[in-house]
């Protein structure tokens, strides 16, 4: 079992299955903890005794061994709450918080007109990318809207999240650096007197929660899609909640050694809760969002992107079948289509 | 490059990331030009796989990332696939 590509591997589906009740159990090749044990994973997310993971760690490495500077990834770990403990994190997540929720009327309007001009490539196509066409398209337009920014110039935004992406090489954790520069260049270019608290939330946004809002409504639709071929868009019973996550797993530090399930994580050691666990069975699913105090501070946001799109859908009187499914392979964090092509009439 | 030239790049690049071999037991398992050893087994931790990336760009200008010492688990694996990366360029 290769845990590297596990989140995006079909076999995923019998792994969890396997370890649903299963003791957490140390991974030697990826050098952590595994937890995909349901309960394991809610009872562990409020465990005291563990820290953030450490993301910075490879860079203060690549400076001080090859004198490479990241001033732009410092930045970014100074405000993420990922990055942070204690009142700090409070600090942050509460700047984020009123932030989000200072936008979030306005986000969801915008981000119901957009979808409502956009899932009408269904009515004029018969084959319809519903990545690329609209899912992608909306959460960049809900993203520009909450950071205040056109964002024109900085490109990829989805290359942005391979902070979290600890298998990266120098090379591509030195293009994360410069990526991270444009796109604090454009906010400091479009907001007016923007603070340095007011620019580290818009990062985190987009660091956080653009590639993971994009996998989380893809990775969802495409979910029950597949279930129900060949009928009408109108007739598929789509959730209340996304029964899918784009974030297959969260990591955490041991700060104190403790024991737990007959197993003994030591101070310093990570663990690897995989969060795609809670998608099966009677699991919690509302803990795809985490639990705790480190709760996706996106949920609502998430929650109502994912009720505007299967709104949409289910308004589409159209027959579909899924004629491609691909997801993205470029990192090792993440879950993220690339493509949902369908095909309709 | 050769099987046996991949195969010294990786052993001196390992060399360079934990100094002069530690353990009298890898050394005998690394100059054995026919056995194998996992990076696990050399107890590569995040922190020595980047700098062993570091080491395998400077010598041979191929750039290896931390989830090729996952996908290439082992000295052997890991040789097959420079050597093939060395034929694309």
């Amino acid at each position: 079992m290769n845990l590297l590509t596990l989140h995006r591997d079909e076999a995923r589906h019998a792994f969890f299955e396997e370890r649903s009740s299963s003791a957490p159990f140390f991974d030697a090749a990826m050098g952590c903890w595994i937890v995909a044990n349901p309960r394991h994973i809610e009872q562990l997310l409020q465990e005291p005794s563990l820290g953030p993971a450490d993301y910075a760690g490879p860079y203060e490495q690549l400076t001080q061994k090859r004198g490479l500077q990241f001033p732009n990834i410092q930045f970014a770990s100074r405000h993420l709450p990922f990055c942070l403990e204690g009142a700090e994190h409070q600090q942050s997540r509460r700047r984020i918080a009123g932030h989000l929720s200072s936008r979030r009327a306005m986000v969801i309007e915008e981000m119901q007109d957009f979808v409502d001009t956009a899932i009408s490539v269904l009515d004029r196509g018969r084959k319809v990318e519903l990545m690329g066409d609209v899912i992608s398209p909306l959460v960049l337009h809900a993203f520009r809207s909450m950071a205040e920014s056109p964002f024109m110039h900085s490109g990829d935004f989805a290359a942005s999240s391979a902070f979290f992406d600890r298998m990266l090489g120098p090379k591509k954790r030195l293009q994360l650096e410069s990526k991270l520069g444009a796109i604090r260049s454009e906010l400091r270019g479009s907001v007016d007197k923007i603070s340095e608290n007011e620019e580290g939330v818009r990062l985190t946004l987009f660091l956080a929660g653009y590639e993971t809002l994009i996998g989380t409504l893809g990775e969802s639709v495409y979910s029950v899609l597949r279930q129900h071929q060949a009928a009408k868009l109108c007739d598929v019973p789509f959730p209340d909640f996304p029964p899918q996550t784009g974030v297959p797993f969260i990591e955490r530090r041991v700060a104190e050694s403790f024991e737990f399930a007959g197993v003994l994580p030591s101070a310093g050691e990570r663990l690897r809760f995989y969060l795609q666990a809670l998608t099966y069975g009677d699991a919690p699913k509302a803990g795809i969002f985490g639990f705790g105090s480190r709760t996706c501070l996106g949920k609502q946001l998430s929650l109502e992107a994912w009720r505007i799109v299967t709104g949409a859908l289910m308004r589409t009187p159209k027959r579909f079948r899924i004629l491609e499914y691909e997801v993205r392979s470029d990192n090792y964090v993440f879950t993220c289509p690339k493509a949902l092509l369908l095909e309709t009439h | 490059m050769t099987r046996e030239g991949a195969r010294q790049h990786v052993l001196d690049a390992i060399q360079q990331t934990v100094g002069i071999l530690y353990d009298q037991r890898f050394a005998d398992i690394l100059e054995g030009a026919e056995r194998d050893v996992t990076f696990v087994e050399l107890e590569f931790d995040s922190l020595s796989a980047m700098e062993f990336c570091l080491q395998i760009d400077d010598m041979i200008g191929i750039e290896v990332e931390p989830a090729d010492l996952i996908l290439y688990p082992s000295i052997n694996t890991l040789s097959e696939h420079l050597m093939a990366k060395s034929v694309a360029r």
